[in-house]
């Protein structure tokens, strides 16, 4: 989804794509809507298989979703209803798209045909690749309805492909069809990237998670499509979804190692001559390799002309069977070796073989929710939070704060590219204005500023945070901001302390920390 | 010409006459501490006396005094000149004025209009400019052929044109110095004309209070007729309005007019400032810029423009919270701001962390960072233009319980690695089909235009944000950012769009700044033309040196560019190689 490697993630902001209100329609009796409900087409798709096997194992999935809300992370966002697709699999499990169930507390199925709805659990999840496994309350559904099989093959451009599933407008099960578009390796959301087939099937809100099949065999997961073109839909294809779900039989999914080095193409003459490439070499540049630290095997300048057995371009693809054109980042999850990945390259003109480590993790300094709630802790009338990319998403949609971050070198600005600076760096901030309280009088609002210290000593994360106000003998507590031109806080420790219970009391907040805070707030202080 | 104006000049003469003789005899204030000041009362108000001693003036809140005693009737001895002599601060003018018993009003006389036809920057683009367009607004004479305008009408403008009230003629004037941070300008007529030496005005330094009405004079449209409109004093501050401007504001309810910024705030048939209206967003602010701020840009100017006003670099903290002043450990009789954090630098300003500011020149903080003085209310930073001598300000801060004196420096311009060009074009070279130019705070103010960019550019890691606040780390440190595409060329074929990535190294040299690159570029032997940048995603760009250098010239036709560089730039592209 999107075209630019450098778009800004946000998956909250992906509900414009697919798995939004489709009940809404649904609730309505036939025929008031205006809309009659497609009829099945009797007319199979290639291969003889009666449209009905197929139909029984797709449902439809009904989600209640409660973001989180960054800016008030004790508590979460109103409950949405949130609808999508999904289809049977083996081992009595449906698989669906992550975004379509990811925070949701509620979670219910419809089968095809089927008058009732089915509880289910979310097994796992994982949405970088945007797939998740659910499980049935009810296991007898499977009795029903059997698993979908998968082709082991990639389709090839042209095939004609059908894709079933609960778009919007109406209520029951819609199959639409298209041929292959395009198939190519592109990113999905950060840091993950992933091989991703362009169909032109119509795909529309709700689709989502939904099966596309050539013949009786699904290729794919519809997932996506891109807004303002038109007949441009995305399928998650097979090879992915089984990469996915040998990781969560591993025993939990642990996500998809990548690269993260700065490469730039060799497509200019004068770099080729400058870097001494003979002409019948090609490969793609290392600009700035990932790792600075010289136990990396990669350096400034390095060609990689091969990546395990494929040769790579001046563009940076390889070549796959039949035709197919993807950028190098595929061949690493296919040949991957405990988390190293062989790779050929020329440096000062000597070739050279070096293994490469991989990771699934870019290790940025904001990290992604991916699922879970944002960690925070309450002290008297302060909030702190500890901020994630999501929360730089939602800053960069909000215009005013922009302009005030920037002029006051805020590290949401200053510090958004970098790694941490030493492990389990993390950025404190302060989500929300304080609590009122007579604590705060003469205080200007502190909110979306970063902690820089408290006590005087410079707060690594949120945890460190926690653990210096719990360990605090001195009779108060003092906290400075990162951001230039802030104010610098001074509470008493005691009555800051004190006052919290009646200050949650006072403004409906169930819980004074998130979970890990809490532990840290009530362990022992570690013995000197 | 309004044959009531010979009488008038009698009238005042003879008024002038009687001011003096009675002048000489002095009045007396005495204070509510006892003490005496002898002087001459200018004028007064139900709030404030303005007295003069010799060449000070004091205004002296209401409140604060016991009783007044006249030598003789309220009247100063020299007419009101246009401006005083650079050396000596000239802080009122002439306040007494004969109530006019005539139709004429001479402000109608002083106030002007002013047209300008700008031609801005293209920062994006700084081999070229941008679209010319008319600005227009309004004025007043000073005499001497100068006339004092706001500066965001004349800034980049390259044509002025000065228009009497209800007269034809244009005449074309010369923009003298601009202050973009005070938003004043002075120009200077280029020709002669009858509006060289206006019956002037007398202007006051005297400040109205907060519900008098004022009335502001200028033109607010197409026409050559001066309007004159009521507004209301609603709040007078001293703080930085719009990132930008900074001084004594006396803020105007309603809002007036865009069209009359520059043009004279009269108040009891005194001028009292320029008013400036400005729009911010979607509505228009406006406010008057006082004679002491007026005259402080006046009496500043110097040959090579305006150098500033001197500011102490320095943010302070209200201590109004309880916990604060006991962690403090403030007496509860002990006032003051506190010092926000302390920069380390060695040109850095005295302060300690923890230190409590308790006086500025001379006049006592309370606990919100305001003083009290000639009648107002207003924030403590206002006392550094008020009382800075030979370049510092004096403080009293209190340390670790004891009450000491600073002398702080107080400095018109502080640089910053991303400098403030001013009123300045951008620098930039060209070298084939590649744009260097310098990052200014004007370049990032266009940036901040485009939605996103920002924050693209903050996901790049670049030093356009990263070290926005900077100083420089050495003198002279610049950032060189490419401000443009590559010119099309094969040259460039394969390479990414380097639009505002900031070079880190031409040929493996760490850039110092602009000049330095051409120079770089100047005395480089290498096959190769190697650029090197430190944002993420910026692809580093090779070229064949001597093809860059040949195609320069054919790239310069073909996209229409006038200049190779700026003048500062080729200067250096075209001097010797340093041996």
């Amino acid at each position: 989804m999107g075209a630019k490697a450098m778009e800004p993630r946000n998956y909250f902001a992906r509900l414009f794509c697919i798995g939004a209100a489709a009940v809404a329609l649904s609730a309505l009796p036939r025929g008031l809507n205006g809309q009659q409900p497609a009829p099945a087409s009797a007319d199979p798709v290639g291969g003889g298989v009666p449209s009905d096997a197929i139909s029984n194992s797709v449902v439809q999935v009904f989600a209640t979703v409660r973001y989180p809300d960054l800016r008030r992370p004790w508590t979460k966002q109103s409950p949405q209803e949130v609808s999508g697709s999904g289809m049977v699999i083996e081992g009595k499990r449906i698989l669906t798209n992550a975004h379509v169930v990811l925070y949701s507390n509620r979670l219910q199925i419809q089968g095809h045909g089927a008058g009732d709805r089915i509880s289910a659990t979310v097994e796992s999840v994982a949405p970088g690749i945007d797939l998740a496994v659910l499980k049935l309350d009810d296991e007898t559904f499977f009795d029903a309805h059997p698993p979908l099989s998968r082709a082991d093959q990639l389709p090839r451009n042209k095939d004609p492909v059908v894709v079933y599933g609960y778009p919007t407008g109406g209520s029951s099960l819609s199959v639409t069809k298209g041929i292959v578009s395009r198939i190519e390796f592109a990113p999905y959301n950060f840091p993950v990237s992933g091989l991703r087939i362009q169909i032109d099937a119509a795909i529309n809100h709700g689709n989502s998670g939904g099966p596309a099949l050539v013949g009786d065999k699904v290729i794919g997961l519809a997932f996506s499509f891109l807004n303002g073109a038109q007949n441009i839909g995305y399928i998650i294809p097979t090879e992915e979804i089984n990469l996915f779900l040998k990781g969560v039989e591993k025993g939990g999914y642990k996500g998809k190692p990548g690269e993260f080095n700065q490469l730039q193409t060799l497509e200019n003459p004068a770099l080729r001559t400058y870097l001494k490439i003979p002409a019948t070499v090609h490969g793609i540049v290392i600009q700035t390799p990932q790792v600075l630290d010289p136990s990396y095997p990669l350096r400034k300048w390095d060609l990689i002309t091969a990546i395990g057995r494929a040769p790579v371009d001046d563009q940076g693809m390889i070549k796959l069977d039949g035709d197919l054109r993807v950028g190098l980042g595929y061949m690493i999850q296919k040949i991957a070796k405990d988390g190293k990945v062989p790779l050929r390259i020329l440096r000062g003109g000597r070739e050279l073989a070096v293994d490469v480590p991989v990771t699934a993790n870019y290790h940025g300094l904001f990290q992604e929710l991916d699922g879970s709630y944002p960690s925070y802790f309450i002290i008297g009338p302060i909030v702190f939070s500890q901020a994630t990319s999501q929360l730089l998403a939602a800053l960069d949609a909000s215009r005013t704060e922009d302009d005030l971050l920037v002029y006051r070198a805020s590290p949401f600005m200053t510090r958004r590219a970098d790694r941490p600076a030493f492990e389990g760096e993390g950025i404190v901030f302060v989500p929300s204005p304080f609590f009122p309280s007579p604590l705060s009088k003469g205080y200007a609002d502190p909110a979306m500023r970063v902690v820089a210290s408290v006590n005087g000593i410079r707060v690594r994360n949120l945890l460190h945070l926690v653990e210096i106000i719990r360990d605090a003998a001195d009779p108060f507590i003092q906290v400075t901001f990162a951001d230039k031109h802030s104010e610098r806080l001074v509470f008493p420790r005691a009555e800051m302390i004190a006052s919290t219970e009646k200050i949650l009391e006072d403004n409906g907040v169930r819980n004074q920390g998130s979970e890990d805070a809490m532990a840290a707030w009530r362990a022992k202080p570690a013995s000197k | 010409m309004n044959p009531l104006i010979p009488a008038r000049r009698i009238v005042l003469v003879a008024g002038l006459l009687l001011g003096a003789a009675r002048g000489l005899l002095g009045d007396t204030i005495v204070l509510n501490d006892g003490t005496r000041l002898e002087g001459t009362v200018l004028a007064e108000t139900p709030q404030k006396i303005v007295l003069q001693q010799g060449a000070d003036v004091k205004v002296l809140a209401r409140g604060d005094v016991a009783s007044v005693s006249k030598g003789g009737e309220a009247a100063a001895a020299q007419p009101a000149a246009a401006q005083a002599s650079p050396r000596q601060p000239d802080r009122v003018k002439q306040a007494a004025y004969v109530p006019a018993n005539t139709q004429d009003d001479p402000v109608t006389n002083v106030v002007v209009k002013v047209s300008a036809t700008v031609v801005a920057p293209n920062f994006f683009r700084p081999w070229t400019r941008q679209q010319p367009h008319a600005r227009s607004g309004s004025g007043w004479l000073l005499g001497g052929s100068r006339v004092i305008t706001s500066a965001h009408l004349v800034l980049y403008a390259n044509q002025v044109l000065v228009q009497a009230n209800e007269s034809g003629d244009k005449i074309s004037a010369s923009v003298v110095a601009v202050a973009p941070d005070l938003d004043l300008a002075v120009l200077k007529l280029d020709e002669k004309s009858p509006m060289d030496n206006p019956a002037t005005v007398p202007s006051s330094a005297v400040l109205p209070d907060i519900k008098d009405s004022v009335s502001v004079y200028g033109f607010p449209d197409e026409g050559s007729n001066v309007s004159i409109s009521t507004a209301t004093v609603a709040r007078i501050d001293y703080g930085t309005y719009s990132h930008r401007y900074t001084g004594l504001h006396l803020w105007l309810h309603p809002s007036a007019n865009e069209g009359l910024s520059g043009g004279p705030v009269v108040y009891k048939n005194m001028i009292l400032g320029v008013a400036c209206c400005l729009k911010n967003g979607e509505a228009t602010s406006s406010f008057i810029i006082p004679c002491e701020e007026v005259n402080e840009f006046l009496n500043s100017i110097t040959p090579s423009g305006y150098p500033g006003k001197p500011v102490v670099f320095q943010g302070f903290q209200h201590i109004s919270n309880p916990a604060l002043r006991s962690f403090l450990k403030l007496d509860p009789a002990a006032h003051g701001m506190l010092v926000g954090e302390a920069e380390s630098a060695p040109d850095a300003v005295p302060f300690k962390d923890w230190d409590v500011v308790t006086q500025v020149g001379g006049e006592p903080v309370d606990d919100e960072g305001m003083v009290r003085v000639g009648g107002l209310r207003i924030g403590a930073t206002y006392m550094v233009q008020r009382s800075v001598k030979n370049g510092t300000v004096p403080y009293r801060v209190l340390r670790n319980g004891v009450e000491v004196p600073l002398e702080v420096p107080a400095v018109a311009n502080r640089p910053m690695v991303i400098r403030d060009l001013e009123t300045a074009p951008p620098p930039y070279f060209i070298l084939g089909p590649v744009v260097f130019s310098t990052a200014s705070r004007q370049l990032l103010s266009a940036v901040d235009t485009i939605p996103r960019l920002e924050s693209l550019l903050a996901y790049r890691g670049s030093p356009l944000v990263k070290r926005r606040l900077d100083r420089p780390s050495f003198p002279g440190e610049e950032l060189v950012v490419i401000s443009s595409p590559f010119f099309p060329h094969k040259l460039a074929e394969g390479y990414s769009d380097p639009s505002l990535c900031v070079v880190k190294a031409v040929n493996g040299i760490a850039v110092k700044n602009l000049l330095h690159v051409v120079q770089i570029l100047r005395d480089s032997k290498d096959e190769f033309v190697v650029i090197e940048f430190g944002d993420r995603y910026c692809e580093d760009v090779v070229f064949p040196r001597a093809a860059m250098v040949a195609a320069t010239e054919s790239i310069l036709n073909d996209n229409d560019v006038r200049s190779q560089g700026s003048g500062d730039a080729m200067a250096v592209w075209n001097a010797q190689p340093s041996r």
